[in-house]
C-alpha cells in the first residue's frame, strides 16, 4: 500500500478543518460539471445506437408483414408509411429532432408511442430490480464480512467463496427454470410466471410478493455474488495495508479495526459496483424477465430485437444509457461524501 | 359437383337442426357434453402486435383477433365452409357471382352490422392490407349492396377458394366502417387497443407485456354463446416457461403454434393435460435449394441429395415423430388435391450408394479430400428443429461427399437473407397450406413468388407449373381443380425444387377441463369453448 494513503482516523482532523460551505460547493460544482458532460455522452449514445441498430442484418418490414408473400407495391407502401424508405442520415436527423422534443417515436410493432410504452414497463422492472439490488448489496457485504471472519478456517472460507462463485456464474436462464420446476410445478408454492395472478385469493400485495419471490431470488443471488466478490477483494486489500497493521499494533480490537479502518477504505470499490448495478437496473434482468414472463423493459427489449422494432430498441437504449450516466454521477457524488481523498483532490 | 354449395347447404342444414334441437329439447343424449356457463380460461402465448386479422399473418394477432372480429364464413375441421356473419349464400353457375345474406349482428358499440361494413372492409382493408387475401382480391371486380343485409360479389374470374378466403384468418375479418372509414387501418386504435368487432368477446384491457383481458359479449348475435365469462391471454415469451405455467395450473391452453414438438411427451405424461389437433391448416417442412447456386440447379444433384437424406431419422429425432414424413410435393393431408400415386419413399428411397452413383454420373467427382462440393445450410437458431436438422444433414451428406457448412442467422435477419438477398444454398422452412393449394402451396413453386418473403425461395421457374397453378385456382369444382394440381405434382415430384421432409400439424396443449375450442384453421372457436370445472 502506498504511503500517502491516509487512514480514515487520521483523516478526521483534515475533514474538520475543511469549511462546510466549500465542501457543499465542491460537490455541487462536481455534479454540475458531470451533468454537462452527460449531454455529449447521451448524444453519442443516441447516434451510436441508431447506426448500430440499422447496421444489424434484418428488415423490420418483414417482421411486420408476417410470413406470407405480399405484393411488392404493398411492401413499399408500408415501408414509406414507417419512414423506412428514407436514407439513414435523414432518418437520424428526424429522430434527433424528435428526441430533443421528448418524443421517442412510435413503435412499429406495438403501434404505440414509445415513451409511455417504456415507462410503464420500466416501473415493472424497477419493482423487480430495486428490492433485488438492495438485498443483493446487503447480502454481498455480509458475505464478504463473513469470509473475512472465516479467514484461517479454510473449509468454511472455501464454502463461502464457492457460493459466491456459484451465484455469479450459474446461468440465470437455467437457474430460473430449475426454481420454477421446484417451487411452482413440483411443490406448487409459488407462481411460475408473471407479476400478478388472474385468479387468486391473495391480497394484491401478497400476490405481488409471491410473484416476485422467484425472479427476485435469481436477481438477488446474481448481484449479491458480484458485490460479494468485489467486497471480498477490496476488504482483503484493505486488511493487508499498513494502516491496518498500525491500528492492530496500537492494540485496537478486530471489530474496531474492521469498522473504522478496513470497511471505510474498502467502501469505494463496493460503492462503485453497487452504483454500477443500479445503473443497469433497467436492462439488467433481460433473461430473468424472459424466463419469468415479467412484463418489464427487458422482455420488451427482447421482443423489439426479435421484431426489429428500431424505435423501441432505441428508446430502451436511451433510457438505459441515461440510467447508467445518472447512476455514475450519483456514485461520483457518493465518493465525494465517503472519501476525503476525492473530496480534496 | 359444386363443392362450395354442397358443403354450405349441408352444414347449414346441420346447423339449423342442431340449434332447433338445442332450443326444443334438453337433449339427454348430449347431456354429458352440455356446455357449462361461466368461468375464465387463461391462454399462454406471445404478445400480439395488433388484433386486426386483416393486417398480418402473425399467429398471436390472428388468435386474439378472431375472438373479436368475424368473417362472413368460417372453416370447419374438414376444410368445409360454414356460415358465420353470412347466414347463407348463393353462387352463380359460372361461379363469378356470390350473393350473401347477412346475420343480424351488432358491433360491440351497439351499432348494427350491415352490408356497408362488408363492402368497406373488403375493398379498403382486406384487399389492400391482408397478405393472404391478395389472390382473392385480385379476382374481385365489384361489390354490390342492394340492401343492408345483402352483399353481392362480382368476380372477374372464378377463384376456387373464394369462399374460404372470406374467413377471418385469411384476411376477411369484417371491420366496422363507422370507425375505420377515412383512417389508416394500421394506426386505427380499433386495430389494436380498442377493437370493436361482432365477435363473442370484447377486449377490455391490454396490459403490455403482461396480459390481455377479454370479456363475454353479452349482446353476441349467436344465441347462448359464448359460454366463458372471460378470457385472459397471458403473455409468456419463453416456450419452456409457458409449458411450466401450464403444468403449474396457471394457464389452461397453449396454442399449438407455440408448443414445441419436443414437449409433446411431457404434456401427454402429465395428468390433467391433453394435446388436441389445433385444426390449423396442414403444412410441410421443406428444404429449399437455391437454383442460382451451382450445382443445385441440376436435377440429378437434387435427386441425389434427397436419396442421401434419411427422412425417417429426421422424423423420429428432429420432429419427435410428430406429424408425418413428407412423401409428395404437397401435404398428403389435403386429400382432394394430393396425388396418392406419388410417394417419395418409393421414388427416392434413402440409399447412400445410389446417391453417390448419381453424383458420379452427373460429373461431380470427389476431390482428393473426398469432397465433391460444399453447401451452406442457413438456419435461424431460434427454431430448434432447423438447427438439429442441420447437424443431422451434415453427417448424412458427408457420406456422399457433400460438405455442409452450418450458418446460423438470427431469426429477424433470416427472411431477408433467404428471400430478398437469396444468399444461401439450402435451408429448411415450414409453410402452412392455408387450407388450399391456391393460397398456401402455389407460393412455394410459382415464378411470381420468387424474391417474395415466404415465397419461392428455390427460385424454381417452370411456365408449365405456373399455368397449372393458375388453372387450378380458377377451375370451378374440386374434382376439376384436382386434375391440375395432380398434374403439377407429377412434374414437381420429378423436378424436386424442394425436398418435402415432414408434414406437420400443430397440437394445442390444454387442460382436459377445457372443451370444444377446436374448429378449423387452428385459432380456436372461443365462442364455443367452455370449462368443465
Amino acid at each position: 500500500m502506498s504511503s500517502y494513503t491516509q487512514p480514515a482516523e487520521a483523516d478526521a482532523a483534515v475533514e474538520g478543518s475543511a469549511p462546510r460551505a466549500t465542501r457543499a460547493g465542491g460537490l455541487g460544482r462536481n455534479i454540475l460539471r458531470r451533468l454537462l458532460w452527460a449531454i455529449p455522452v447521451m448524444l453519442a449514445i443516441i447516434v451510436f445506437n441508431f447506426v448500430l441498430t440499422r447496421l444489424a442484418p434484418g428488415d423490420p418490414l418483414l417482421m411486420i408483414l408476417g410470413d406470407f408473400p405480399v405484393p411488392p407495391e404493398y411492401a413499399a407502401r408500408v415501408r414509406a408509411e414507417l419512414g423506412l424508405d428514407q436514407p439513414m442520415a435523414v432518418q437520424l436527423l428526424r429522430y434527433l429532432q424528435h428526441v430533443l422534443q421528448g418524443d421517442l417515436g412510435y413503435s412499429f410493432a406495438n403501434r404505440e408511442p414509445i415513451l409511455p410504452l417504456i415507462l410503464a414497463r420500466a416501473a415493472n422492472t424497477l419493482a423487480l430490480m430495486v428490492p433485488g439490488l438492495f438485498f443483493a448489496s446487503l447480502l454481498g457485504m455480509v458475505f464478504a464480512r463473513l469470509s473475512l471472519l472465516l479467514r484461517g478456517k479454510r473449509a468454511l472460507d472455501s464454502i463461502v467463496t464457492a457460493l459466491s462463485l456459484f451465484g455469479f456464474s450459474v446461468p440465470v436462464f437455467w437457474f430460473g427454470q430449475i426454481l420454477i420446476l421446484l417451487f411452482a410445478v413440483e411443490l406448487g408454492w409459488l407462481p411460475a410466471q408473471g407479476m400478478f395472478s388472474v385468479r387468486t385469493r391473495l391480497s394484491p400485495g401478497m400476490d405481488f410478493l409471491s410473484h416476485w419471490a422467484l425472479p427476485g431470488l435469481v436477481v438477488t443471488i446474481y448481484y449479491a455474488a458480484i458485490v460479494a466478490r468485489v467486497a471480498q477483494a477490496s476488504i482483503k486489500e484493505a486488511v493487508s495495508s499498513d494502516f491496518v497493521l498500525t491500528a492492530m499494533a496500537k492494540g485496537a480490537t478486530e471489530r474496531r479495526v474492521f469498522w473504522h479502518h478496513v470497511f471505510p477504505n474498502a467502501l469505494i470499490p463496493i460503492a462503485s459496483v453497487i452504483g454500477h448495478n443500479f445503473g443497469l437496473a433497467l436492462t439488467g434482468a433481460i433473461l430473468v424477465e424472459t424466463v419469468f414472463a415479467w412484463p418489464g423493459v427487458g422482455s420488451l427489449f427482447m421482443q423489439s430485437v426479435v421484431s426489429r422494432d428500431y424505435p423501441t430498441m432505441q428508446g430502451v437504449f436511451i433510457l438505459a444509457g441515461a440510467a447508467v450516466v445518472l447512476s455514475n454521477i450519483l456514485t461520483d457524488a457518493l465518493y465525494t461524501l465517503i472519501d476525503p481523498r476525492v473530496r480534496h483532490s | 359437383m359444386d363443392h362450395g354449395e354442397r358443403i354450405s347447404r349441408r352444414t347449414l342444414g346441420l346447423a339449423a337442426a342442431l340449434s332447433a334441437a338445442r332450443l326444443a329439447l334438453p337433449m339427454p343424449a348430449l347431456a354429458q357434453a352440455a356446455a357449462r356457463r361461466g368461468g375464465t380460461a387463461v391462454l399462454g402465448m406471445t404478445e400480439p402486435t395488433n388484433v386486426n386479422p386483416d393486417l398480418s399473418t402473425s399467429y398471436s394477432n390472428q388468435l386474439v383477433g378472431c375472438m373479436i372480429y368475424e368473417g362472413l364464413v368460417q372453416v370447419a375441421r374438414d376444410s368445409s365452409i360454414e356460415p358465420l356473419l353470412a347466414t347463407s349464400w348463393e353462387i352463380s353457375p359460372d361461379r363469378k357471382t356470390y350473393t350473401f345474406k347477412l346475420a343480424d349482428a351488432k358491433w360491440h358499440d351497439g351499432r348494427d352490422f350491415t352490408a356497408a361494413d362488408v363492402k368497406y372492409t373488403i375493398e379498403n382493408v382486406s384487399s389492400k392490407f391482408a397478405p393472404v387475401f391478395a389472390s382473392a382480391a385480385a379476382t374481385i371486380e365489384s361489390i354490390e349492396t342492394p340492401d343492408a343485409k345483402t352483399v353481392i360479389f362480382h368476380l372477374k374470374t372464378s377463384f376456387g377458394p373464394f369462399l374460404m378466403s372470406l374467413a377471418a384468418p385469411q384476411g376477411g375479418a369484417i371491420l366496422p366502417k363507422h370507425l375505420f372509414e377515412g383512417t389508416d387501418p394500421l394506426q386505427n386504435p380499433a386495430s389494436s387497443t380498442a377493437p370493436v368487432g361482432t365477435g363473442p368477446f370484447k377486449l377490455v384491457e391490454w396490459s403490455r407485456g403482461a396480459y390481455l383481458k377479454l370479456v363475454a359479449n353479452d349482446r353476441y348475435w349467436q344465441p347462448e354463446r359464448p359460454y366463458l365469462k372471460e378470457l385472459i391471454v397471458r403473455l409468456i415469451p419463453q416456450s419452456t416457461s409457458r409449458l411450466q405455467a401450464l403444468r403449474a395450473g396457471e394457464i389452461d391452453y397453449i396454442p399449438g403454434y407455440f408448443v414445441a414438438a419436443s414437449d409433446h411427451s411431457v404434456i401427454k405424461a402429465t395428468d390433467g393435460l391433453k394435446l388436441e389437433n389445433s385444426g390449423f391448416a396442414p403444412g410441410t417442412k421443406m428444404m429449399f435449394m437455391n437454383f442460382a447456386s451451382a450445382p443445385l440447379g441440376e436435377k440429378a444433384v437434387r435427386h441425389a441429395l434427397m436419396m442421401a437424406t434419411d427422412r425417417e431419422f429426421l422424423f423420429r429425432n428432429v420432429w419427435f415423430g410428430t406429424g408425418g414424413i413428407g412423401v409428395m410435393p404437397f401435404t398428403s393431408r389435403m386429400q382432394w388435391a394430393a396425388d396418392p400415386s406419388i410417394d417419395y419413399r418409393q421414388m427416392y428411397p434413402f440409399d447412400v450408394d445410389k446417391a453417390n452413383a448419381a453424383l458420379d454420373a452427373a460429373g461431380h467427382r470427389r476431390g482428393s479430400n473426398g469432397s465433391r462440393f460444399t453447401l451452406r445450410y442457413i438456419y435461424a437458431p431460434e427454431s430448434a428443429d432447423s438447427a438439429q436438422a442441420g447437424l443431422a444433414l451434415k453427417s448424412m451428406w458427408q457420406k456422399i461427399g457433400v460438405d455442409v457448412r452450418l450458418i446460423a442467422v438470427e431469426g429477424a435477419a433470416y427472411a431477408d437473407r433467404v428471400y430478398t438477398r437469396k444468399d444461401f444454398d439450402v435451408t429448411i422452412v415450414g409453410y402452412t397450406s392455408y387450407g388450399d393449394p391456391a393460397i398456401g402451396i402455389a407460393r412455394v413453386f410459382v415464378s411470381s413468388a420468387i424474391g417474395r418473403p415466404y415465397g419461392n425461395a428455390s427460385q424454381y421457374s417452370n411456365p408449365e407449373v405456373d399455368e397449372l397453378f393458375v388453372r387450378g385456382a380458377a377451375a370451378t369444382d374440386l374434382a376439376e381443380r384436382a386434375v391440375f394440381y395432380k398434374e403439377a405434382q407429377r412434374i414437381l415430384a420429378d423436378e424436386l425444387p424442394v425436398l418435402t421432409l415432414q408434414e406437420y400439424q400443430h397440437e394445442d396443449a390444454a387442460r382436459t377441463a377445457l372443451r370444444d375450442v377446436w374448429g378449423g384453421q387452428g385459432y380456436g372457436r372461443w365462442g364455443n369453448a367452455w370449462l368443465a370445472e
